[in-house]
């Protein structure tokens, strides 16, 4: 009598597909540690240096725009191999998880520093007003008021962010990052096996539904209006 | 206490410049109610953030204690910033932060304190302000007046010598704003506290202010004691403000009385005597009150009378004399 696997899940390797998830995740967490650790500070310069705020400069936000336009506009296809060289000098290959986590992270920060910047454009300005009555100065309205005030948005940027990364990482397969993307375009599409397709893409959207659900949890525990 | 000698203010509008404020002589002397009235755009708020410096002025000098303080940067200016409190319309309290946590803010901010003297302090203002219980709740919780007396807890933190308002009882009921204007009105008398506030009520400035000027176009146009506004305004945009704390003579004006009619202000224990019954009975001239009001300017009690004079012509004459004799002020309308 044959298995139920062998009835419904002919070709599933269950090793491969343990080790694709392990590859998802563990770029998923490389690059969305690393998208935090810059898109944030990028953001706060965004949004300090554009027009009418607190250290309005033209000239620099509009360098660090059109920065940000270029490598939002820049298919992620095309990022993750016109990165090869860079990404070797950082990383010393140009494969596997750690080739795929530079172009992952030069993808999402800016996405990410936009939304930070937009974000913070949400903190009600008559904040930053008290604060500078209060003989604050820059970093203590960064620090005391602006993030914290900001925070439940800040946690949804980064939400859609990890959303966003999950699926830039199926394309990660094109430099041998693995993943379940990759299992699902090299055996699910490439050599017609359903079967494998359709779990990646289950296993997919429950990662998806989960970071969604935990991020809307947290808007809302961290929400005070 | 704090000068401002030809002080104006431009800003930079992508259609050239705009003046908001006019260059502008003003002096607040320590421990008094100081109230700057006029309608939006008038320049008030303007005004208001050149005290602090959260605006600079574009030319003219600000002296504080007969220092030049235009100039000051970095550390130097978020000190002078901590000479002052500052409330405002909209309370602009950190909503992700509980009542005591935005109370206490100030006090980190300054850095002066250790953690217990801090709690000390912040646990003093909630009970100055009335708000023990809801030291634990997040401002959304709160109504606009108990927002408001955070917002002056939180103000009054670090001890500034200075209060600045702005339009802090424009978006309270009446009710809560006499309560919210009672309790500055204490706090200066309680610790000499020097308030500056900015409103477009004329009834804010009679129930607190000792001094008012009045705003039109990026100037003043007019200032001196509450009183003497009130009482006798001269410039027109103060004329508007003060009908509109006595709306209901412009009605009975339009009505068709017989007689002369006449505006008789008093001020002070006046209003207390029975001045105008002695006269009008001593002159034979009847007289009908068409509107009228009695009520306080801060600390003294006045009034206001609109009335139709009945009688024959020279006794009608002779009664006015009287009444302006006597020290009232009337005016032929």
């Amino acid at each position: 009598m044959k298995s139920l696997q062998q009835q419904w899940l002919p070709n599933l390797d269950w090793y491969d597909l343990a080790e694709a998830s392990l590859d998802t995740l563990l770029m998923l967490g490389g690059s969305m540690f690393f998208t935090l650790l810059l898109g944030l500070p990028l953001g706060i310069l965004l949004f300090l240096t554009s027009p009418k705020q607190l250290l309005s400069r033209p000239w620099l936000y509009g360098v660090l725009s059109l920065v940000v336009n270029v490598l939002r506009s820049l298919p992620f296809i095309i990022l993750l191999i016109v990165m090869i060289p860079l990404t070797l000098r950082l990383t010393g290959t140009s494969l596997g998880v750690a080739g795929a986590i530079p172009p992952l992270v030069a993808g999402a920060t800016p996405f990410f520093a936009r939304l930070v910047e937009n974000a913070l454009r949400e903190v009600d300005r008559g904040i930053i007003e008290a604060m500078q009555a209060m003989g604050a100065n820059l970093r203590q309205i960064i620090v005391r008021a602006l993030l914290p005030e900001a925070l439940p948005g800040l946690i949804a940027a980064a939400t859609v962010t990890a959303i966003t990364l999950i699926s830039y990482t199926a394309m990660a397969g094109v430099v041998g990052g693995g993943g379940l993307g990759d299992l699902a375009i090299r055996y699910g599409y490439q050599r017609f096996q359903s079967d494998v397709m359709v779990i990646t893409v289950l296993l997919l959207l429950a990662l998806v539904q989960l970071l969604q659900s935990l991020g809307d949890r947290l808007v809302l525990h961290f929400s005070r209006r | 206490m704090l000068q401002l000698i030809q002080a104006y203010k431009d800003y930079q509008l992508t259609k050239g410049q705009v003046r908001a404020l006019q260059p502008t002589d003003l002096c607040i002397q320590q421990g008094e109610i100081f109230g700057l009235i006029g309608h939006s755009g008038a320049g008030k708020s303007t005004l208001l953030r050149l005290l602090n410096l959260l605006e600079k002025p574009s030319g003219g000098q600000l002296l504080w204690q007969g220092q030049e303080v235009t100039q000051l940067q970095g550390s130097a200016l978020s000190g002078y910033r901590q000479q002052f409190g500052m409330i405002f319309q909209h309370f602009n309290l950190l909503s992700s932060q509980k009542v005591w946590q935005n109370i206490a803010l100030p006090l980190a901010l300054a850095g002066n304190l250790d953690a217990k003297a801090r709690q000390a302090r912040v646990e003093q203002l909630l009970a100055r302000v009335g708000l023990t219980e809801q030291a634990d709740k997040y401002p959304s919780q709160l109504s606009g007046g108990q927002k408001q007396r955070v917002g002056i807890a939180r103000a009054l933190a670090c001890q500034p010598p200075v209060l600045l308002c702005d339009e802090a009882t424009s978006a309270l009921d009446p009710q809560t704003t006499s309560q919210i204007l009672n309790l500055l009105s204490e706090l200066n008398q309680e610790l000499g506290l020097t308030i500056v506030l900015i409103t477009h009520e004329m009834d804010v400035i009679r129930q607190v202010c000792d001094r008012v000027a009045v705003m039109d176009q990026g100037r003043i146009v007019e200032q001196g004691k509450v009183e003497q506004v009130f009482l006798r305004p001269q410039h027109p945009t103060s004329q508007g403000f003060v009908a509109q704390a006595l709306p209901e003579e412009r009605c009975a004006l339009e009505q068709q009385v017989s007689g002369l009619r006449i505006r008789l202000s008093y001020l002070g224990e006046q209003s207390y005597a029975p001045l105008l019954s002695q006269i009008t009975k001593a002159t034979e001239v009847d007289f009908s009150i068409l509107a009228g009001r009695i009520d306080r300017l801060r600390h003294q009690p006045y009034g206001q009378l609109t009335l139709a004079l009945q009688g024959k012509d020279e006794h009608v004459a002779q009664c006015v004399a009287q009444l302006s004799q006597a020290g009232l002020e009337v005016d032929l309308l």
